[in-house]
């Protein structure tokens, strides 16, 4: 209130405090944090983890805080592209090649109107693994599966020798 | 853009359908249960299950809540390859098609896998395959209780704890009053919902989405779901697939149904049961796959599948939606509970009681076994923590280091204890350091793949010289219970 000092009562002045309260009020109502407007709640969204750093498997599972009243979330995706729509505050985003990706989060009601957004972004780094590690692992599970097959096929062509053996055997001593 | 907000179906219209396959499994499991005179009736269905039967069991056993539900949620995480991975747990089902004839033959009489772990390696292998089996069939009774809480709240907005309550219930209760014989006899209503349902689902889908569009939009917006290098995807592949083997190989499911059939059905069932499977999770992944490109919000990768079908089919779709669900995880839960129940009576149970144990003791202990398994998978249930994966895929490298025990078990007279024990120790250990450094997407590879290696050497460094004949003499103090019941279902 650096307008209002005791000791300088003039009406023009007097007028001038007071309109500058007034703005000073209007000003405080319509900024973030301190009025009841809607707009004002645009701050509550707060992703749970805001760093996502070294994503191997291109997936990642976004969470915020639930907004009373919202009916539907937004994710926005760096550029503008509206990568989620759900009434859920909690967004599973995939299929990500390796990069940087920055997403926002908006909360909507029942009539579509913006009541709350994220004030700072999850930031994402995606970053595959590597692809000579992948071809090792698919080799190895090749050479593994393969090498079962094998000891089923045997073992069942075995089986069936040893059995229609022991069926003629039977057979013989029958007659 | 679609928008998937809120639920489907009204919570009334959930209660509804919930009452009425509830109150129908219970009335065929009582039905069924009649049959069901003796515990070889109770727990193996009287060994004379017939080809479309075991066929259908062996479909919707595995058709779980898990081919509906995490087949989709692998596409929407690694693509195509996701998709392909899942569906490569049907050669599991192949692979165990000559086994089961091999088990049938070598233990007539027998009850479950962990008893042949017993008369095959003996005590020492027998208490670690006895912590995998207990661990993964409490897991995955688990993970089916959270689909089905969450599969109803996603639906139809039916809170979680009174959804998975319900369908852990009904379960139970069919699964008591009528052991193995309501199991199999569920499970063929139960396969001919799914697969009617799915192709129904998948034909109204298809013609409501444009394939051409999809791939569009995935090329665009999210193109490494088609990329053919994926790194994680193309470690997923052979992980699942190994994955699936050791589930097939080691669980007391498929080991109480190839005790069920008739002998010579088992390598027939199971072969059909793969084939007829096979399909599904394709089908199933490509709803995965269409989320991205339709723009249908996800927040729990799990519930893909079927909140896409439900947005797109509306509320006809959902109810049919629901009715497969609900099936394939009944079909599911019975299974576990029965086989999980046989291994506890017989191989804890029994083995522990002093004296033999009569036919009505033995029944009684199953029931308890049934009631107690029920009352866990509902206790750890219930707080709803993690997805349908994390709490699966955590037995991934356990149920991998069982593998070469098993199939080296059956066919070669060389598999030893040592071998056995050991590849399944070590198989674990590595598989669970990738599971923990790496990722779930490995740790069943590296399981199988160490135990592999482990079994491989300590065989040819200590070879055994097994009497298969051992495997089908009963235990020198014990009598094998004769069934009552010989009658053809």
């Amino acid at each position: 209130m650096i307008n209002c000092r005791s000791g300088n009562a003039d009406t023009s002045r007097q007028t001038v405090s007071i309109a500058t309260v007034l703005l000073l009020l209007f000003f405080f109502q319509a900024s973030p944090g301190f009025g009841q407007s809607p707009s004002s709640e645009k701050t509550q969204i707060e992703f749970v983890q805001k760093k996502y750093e070294s994503v191997r498997e291109g997936y990642i599972d976004l969470r915020w805080n639930a907004i009373e009243g919202a009916t539907q979330y937004e994710v926005v995706e760096n550029d503008g592209l509206v990568v989620f729509r759900g009434a859920f505050p909690q967004a599973m985003i995939s299929g990500l090649a390796n990069g940087k990706y920055s997403y926002q989060v908006k909360a909507l009601n029942s009539e579509g109107e913006l009541i709350a957004q994220s004030n700072q972004p999850a930031l994402v780094t995606v970053e595959h693994w590597p692809l000579w590690q992948a071809i090792g692992l698919f080799s190895i599970g090749l050479i593994v599966f393969l090498a079962i097959i094998f000891v089923i096929i045997q073992g069942a062509l075995a089986t069936r020798e040893s059995r229609s053996e022991s069926v003629t055997d039977q057979k013989e001593i029958a007659e | 853009m679609i928008l998937a907000v809120g639920t489907i179906l009204s919570p009334q219209a959930g209660y509804v359908m919930l009452g009425l396959f509830g109150v129908l499994w219970v009335a065929l499991g009582i039905w069924w249960g009649k049959r069901a005179k003796s515990y070889d009736g109770f727990a193996v269905a009287g060994r004379n299950v017939g080809l479309a039967l075991g066929t259908a069991t062996a479909v919707a056993t595995w058709i779980t809540s898990n081919t509906t539900m995490l087949a989709p949620q692998f596409a929407l995480q690694l693509g195509i390859w996701g998709a392909l991975a899942y569906s490569t747990a049907s050669f599991g089902l192949f692979a165990f098609a000559p086994m089961s004839g091999r088990i049938r033959q070598l233990m007539p009489e027998g009850y479950t896998a962990v008893e042949f772990v017993r008369k095959r390696y003996g005590q020492i292998a027998t208490v670690p395959f006895l912590l995998i089996s207990l661990f993964y069939a409490i897991t995955w009774l688990i993970s089916m209780s959270m689909a089905g809480g969450k599969l109803l709240n996603v639906l139809s907005g039916i809170p979680y704890p009174v959804g998975m309550t319900v369908v852990v219930i009904v379960c139970v209760l069919y699964t008591l009053f009528g052991g193995m014989y309501a199991v199999i006899g569920t499970d063929f209503i139960q396969s001919l919902i799914i697969l009617v349902g799915l192709v129904v689902v998948s034909v109204a889908v298809l013609t409501q989405v444009d394939i051409g569009d999809v791939h569009s939009k995935l090329e665009v917006q999210r193109p490494m779901l088609l990329a053919v290098f994926f790194p994680a995807a193309l470690m997923s592949l052979f992980n699942n697939m190994l994955f699936g083997f050791g589930e097939i190989f080691h669980s007391n499911v498929w080991w109480s149904r190839a005790f069920s059939m008739r002998e010579g059905v088992g390598p027939k069932a199971y072969a059909l049961g793969g084939l007829l499977w096979l399909p599904v999770p394709i089908v199933a992944g490509f709803l995965g796959l269409a989320a991205p490109a339709l723009g249908i919000g996800i927040s729990q990768p799990d519930t893909v599948g079927p909140l896409v079908a439900a947005t797109l089919l509306g509320s006809a779709g959902a109810l049919l939606v629901f009715v497969v669900i609900f099936c394939s995880l009944a079909s599911s839960i019975d299974s576990l509970l029965a086989a999980t129940s046989d291994l506890l009576v017989n191989d804890i149970i029994e083995p522990l009681s002093p004296g033999e144990m009569s036919d009505t003791a033995k029944r009684r202990w199953a029931a308890f076994s049934i009631i107690g398994l029920g009352l866990l998978a509902w206790s750890v249930a219930l707080p709803n923590v993690g997805t349908l994966a994390t709490v699966l895929f955590f037995a991934g490298p356990m149920v991998g280091s069982c593998i070469w025990p098993i199939v080296g078990g059956l066919y070669s007279r060389r598999a030893s204890p040592i071998a056995a024990s050991l590849a399944m120790i070590l198989g674990t250990t590595c598989g669970l350091v990738a599971y923990f450094t790496i990722g779930w997407f490995v740790s069943s590879l590296i399981g199988a793949a160490v135990s592999g290696i482990v079994f491989g050497i300590t065989m040819w460094i200590a070879p055994d010289d097994f009497d298969f004949k051992k495997l089908s003499a009963p235990p020198p103090e014990r009598t094998i219970p004769k069934p009552i019941t010989t009658e053809v279902i």
